[in-house]
């Protein structure tokens, strides 16, 4: 065993990991793939290849819960990649070592703190019984947490920290040369921004919003502990329907909502490999 | 080669040279002193080079010159017109930093072009004076490359060529050859050289290698803590340093104990040699500075005895440096001296052989002892 | 010609001007920071003040905080939450570290797809994952009694210990445990290390035990972290699938005891305890994690 290891070389290192991911992540995503095109009929047992799950997972209240979470996904991922930008931007230029090491921290802990501890922090701020609400109220009188409003508030709260993360590597590798060489050249400091900085920056934003956007979209329990299910979106219909909530005869159907959420998956990736690698190519090397 | 002929000649008045005058800086970083007092001034079209140990201030100097840094005390004009209140895009300055200056998104033409284009010269004529550049120093036909694809010393020829791009009154170079080989270095040296001399531009050079310093510049400015030692041609600073760091720190240089005699001459190593400048009174002890190509060797015969001023001892180390050997000597119980004699000469005295140091017969250089 | 001397530098008076462009900086930054914090930090002080403070009975009680430990059914899920999270980090390490060094070394082609790897998990939901995974199970139990297949699926799903969780949670902690370690690989000259360990005789294992490992520290120990924090409160995958370790027990049976305060307790302990612990894990490594280009004078 060791010799075949000793042979396969740095190979053998990798493969582990790479079959494990093979069999881990493939095997569930191959499952999806499959029993969402196919559909065993309770009569006969016969399975048969089609399309009538797919097609019912676009149409009716499953297609508002594909948009609603689209729209709750880009409303969130937005404000979460200007607001995250500006932030990792204002921490790159800071010179305390403690300080920048401790929101560094803070961000890895917050981007992982979503789902359910997340909901009950801010129930607990701005819920029912929460402690601002009244506050909240005074200036915004038909606020409630469980509405979209409310969870487009939410998630920024581990959406913003993953856009620190995946952006301030950039704004670390953009060299204090660049800016002094613009103004020495004679650009002002929006010159700077508008030539240099910004085109160098942009793949890591863009990379950084899509990463927020696919967060957002695959999020669940922080959307169903604040709204219990009242804001419809494909995460909590999913879950609903693995649950047993569900009209006989559409239990493939929540195979063709997983599917989908696959496919945007599928589409975030392929949007967001590319601009990380021009990205690396500038600003990390 | 170059198409030096159809670059300045219209704007030959623009280009030539500015003076450029610091006066007074004052610069500290917390209890840092980096600018105790610095003035300097420059002639039009002169080169000087600030050569300095590391901390002496040199590139907070130059970088207050180019408006990156304030200074707590004293200003910088340009011709006269006091630079303080401008920003540092406004001063029409060309910097070439040490290292990773070009912007890596854009390709050397498109960073050449980068000046120009914020004057808003338009797309063709960019081009054009792009090309013109990158082939006056030695990039031609490279224009469409981006910056790493490109090694270290094209990427300062972009560099510079990205700073005269602008038609900067002054060329400021931060160390831009320290990043690069030695052989890149010294060829990246002259080219430097003879363009800012086509050019005619006024130069303010930081380096910290004492080669590139003398052999570039048409006066060095040597800084120590902050101030100005001595600022003067390279021969002159060689031949006649004014302070005793100034006289240690360019070149090599021996000190040999020695005494004054009366009438402006000193004793040392057995002979007398008269003093150069200012001497102190007869009687005094003072360390005589001697250059080890001043110095030369005569074998003896046998072990020295003790003497009061030491011109005899053993041969310690040899170094062959080519042309040259370099021979430390020991001279008696005291001070380790080095004479450079052409390697056949070198040759007759090995180590462990004795020797007596011969200084030659020119007038020195004295300092004080304590 | 004047004579030489020894000069010695004068003493300098005080500074007097500094420059303007610190200032305007300045403030854009703290702006920016400081919304940000009055974001970040009211829920959670809101949480503690939920937590102490009763309004009907205005009473101060810190109860939520001990009571938790006493609560029925705690020490259980808790148990099996720390067993879950341990099993779920030692895979992870035994197929991350060996992974990641030896892209680092030797197969710097496969970093790419490493990366992507490891940024999967964090935009796939994991919700449409534990529909796979419940397929996949079902799959397993629909086979006959008695195969190993079916008896495979049964382990995977016991209910004191399942199986199936770790296995799911290494995918899901990847992007962390990446991460962690990655920013710490950066800083590491590991191809020296390695050459110097191994040119002075030690084998493949020795020398990651003794070379690699060590320097590794600080990025084993925060993915670790990172880690432990995710599982305790993971609730989706374990719902769904219907087992019990610490946060689904918090949302079924923790809410009823205390009026609801004994869920936020217990999440804002967990993350100010993680946050703390990182923190201070971060500085073992005692090279610079964070820094920008410095320049000599």
């Amino acid at each position: 065993m060791i010799r075949i290891v000793k042979k396969l070389g740095a190979w053998g290192a990798v493969l582990p990991l790479l079959g494990y991911c093979a069999i881990a992540l493939g095997l569930p995503v191959w499952a999806i793939l499959w029993e969402g095109v196919h559909q065993t009929n309770p009569n006969t047992q016969q399975t048969a290849t089609t399309l009538s799950n797919l097609t019912a997972s676009w149409h009716g209240i499953y297609l508002t819960g594909l948009l609603t979470s689209l729209r709750l996904s880009l409303l969130s991922s937005v404000i979460s990649a200007i607001v995250g930008l500006l932030a990792a931007y204002a921490i790159a230029q800071s010179k305390g070592r403690y300080f920048k090491q401790a929101v560094l921290t803070a961000s890895g802990v917050l981007a992982n703190f979503g789902g359910i501890p997340l909901a009950f922090c801010f129930i607990a701020t701005i819920g029912t019984g929460g402690v601002f609400l009244s506050w909240i109220e005074s200036v915004w009188p038909s606020f409630s947490l469980e509405t979209f409003a409310g969870v487009a508030l939410v998630y920024p709260y581990f959406l913003i920290p993953l856009m620190v993360l995946t952006t301030l590597p950039a704004l670390d590798g953009l060299r204090e040369q660049w800016k002094e060489a613009s103004a020495n050249l004679g650009g002002t400091s929006w010159q700077y921004w508008r030539h240099v900085g910004g085109p160098l920056l942009l793949p890591a934003a863009l990379g950084g919003f899509v990463l927020c956007f696919g967060s957002g979209f695959a999020a669940y329990a922080t959307a169903k502990a604040l709204t219990s299910g009242t804001v419809p979106l494909v995460t909590t219909q999913i879950a609903n329907i693995l649950s047993g909530n569900v009209i006989a005869g559409e239990d493939n159907l929540g195979m063709a909502l997983a599917f989908n959420t696959i496919i945007i998956c599928g589409l975030m990736m392929a949007v967001y490999l590319p601009l990380r690698k021009r990205s690396a190519k500038w600003l990390e090397s | 080669m170059s198409v030096i002929a159809s670059a300045p000649t219209q704007d030959a008045a623009s280009t030539r040279g500015v003076s450029l005058e610091l006066s007074g800086l004052y610069r500290s970083f917390g209890p840092t002193h980096a600018l105790a007092g610095f003035d300097l001034a420059l002639a039009p079209g002169e080169l000087v080079a600030m050569l300095g140990p590391s901390g002496c201030g040199k590139t907070t100097a130059l970088r207050i010159v180019a408006g990156f840094d304030r200074p707590d005390r004293g200003g910088v004009s340009l011709d006269g017109v006091d630079l303080t209140p401008l920003p540092a895009n406004k001063r029409d300055m060309g910097m070439v930093f040490q290292s990773y200056s070009l912007f890596p998104h854009l390709t050397a033409g498109q960073n050449v072009g980068y000046g120009p284009r914020l004057r808003k010269v338009s797309g063709t004529e960019r081009d054009k004076q792009a090309a013109e550049l990158l082939e006056l120093v030695g990039m031609s036909g490279m224009a469409g490359r981006y910056p790493h694809q490109l090694s270290g010393g094209q990427q300062q020829r972009v560099a510079l060529a990205r700073a005269l791009a602008v038609r900067p009154k002054v060329l400021l170079l931060d160390e831009p050859l320290s990043a690069l080989d030695a052989k890149v270095r010294l060829q990246l040296r002259d080219e430097i050289r003879r363009i800012q001399q086509e050019f005619g531009i006024t130069t303010l050079f930081v380096t910290h290698d004492q080669e590139e310093a003398l052999s570039m510049a048409d006066r060095v400015a040597v800084m120590r803590a902050g101030r100005l030692e001595q600022c003067a041609a390279p021969a002159e600073l060689y031949d006649r340093p004014t302070t005793a760091f100034v006289a240690q720190f360019v070149g090599t240089m021996n000190h040999l104990p020695g005494r004054i005699i009366d009438a402006g001459k000193v004793r040392v190593a057995d002979r007398e040699l008269a003093v150069d400048g200012a001497c102190p009174a007869a009687g005094t002890e003072v360390k005589v500075l001697l250059r080890p190509e001043n110095l030369d060797l005569e074998a003896l015969a046998e072990a020295p005895g003790t003497a009061d001023l030491p011109g005899e001892g053993q041969v310690l180390l040899a170094t062959f440096l080519g042309a040259t050997t370099r021979l430390t000597v020991r001279l008696g119980e005291g001070p380790e001296v080095k004479a450079d004699l052409p390697s056949h000469r070198g040759a007759e005295f090995p180590v462990g052989s004795f020797v007596r140091v011969v200084p030659a017969p020119r007038p020195v250089l004295v300092v004080e002892e304590g | 010609m004047t004579t030489i001397t020894e000069q010695s530098p004068a003493a300098v008076d005080a500074p007097q001007k500094r420059g303007l462009d610190l200032r305007r900086v300045r403030w854009w930054r703290v702006v920016v920071l400081g919304v940000l914090a009055v974001y970040f930090l009211v829920p959670l002080a809101a949480t503690f003040w939920f937590t102490v403070y009763t309004p009907g009975t205005h009473r101060f009680s810190l109860a939520p905080y001990s009571q938790m430990f006493s609560a029925p059914g705690f020490g259980t899920s808790v148990r099996m939450t720390v067993e879950v999270a341990l099993l779920t980090i030692v895979i992870l390490y035994v197929l991350l570290v060996p992974a990641m060094i030896a892209v680092q070394l030797r197969l710097p082609k496969l970093k790419p797809i490493l990366e992507s790897l490891a940024m999967v998990p964090l935009v796939l939901s994991p919700v449409a994952l534990v529909v796979g995974v419940q397929t996949v199970l079902g799959w397993g139990l629909n086979q006959d009694p008695g195969t190993p297949l079916f008896q495979l699926a049964a382990d995977l799903q016991n209910q004191t210990f399942p199986l199936i969780l770790p296995i799911v949670y290494v995918l899901i902690a990847l992007p962390f445990a990446y991460r962690s370690l990655d920013a710490q690989l950066r800083t590491v000259d590991l191809k020296t290390l390695v050459e110097a360990s191994r040119g002075l005789g030690a084998s493949w294992p020795v020398t990651i035990w003794r070379a690699v490992l060590p320097n590794l520290r600080s990025g084993l120990l925060s993915g670790a972290i990172l880690t432990l924090a995710l599982v305790f409160g993971e609730y989706t995958i374990s719902s769904i699938l219907q087992f019990l370790p610490f946060s689904v027990w918090i949302v079924q049976d923790g809410q009823g005891a205390t009026s609801g305060q004994l869920a936020p307790a217990v999440s804002l302990l967990s993350l100010l305890l993680s946050w703390a612990v990182l923190f201070l894990v971060s500085f073992l490594g005692g090279r610079r994690a964070v820094g920008r280009t410095d320049r000599s004078s």
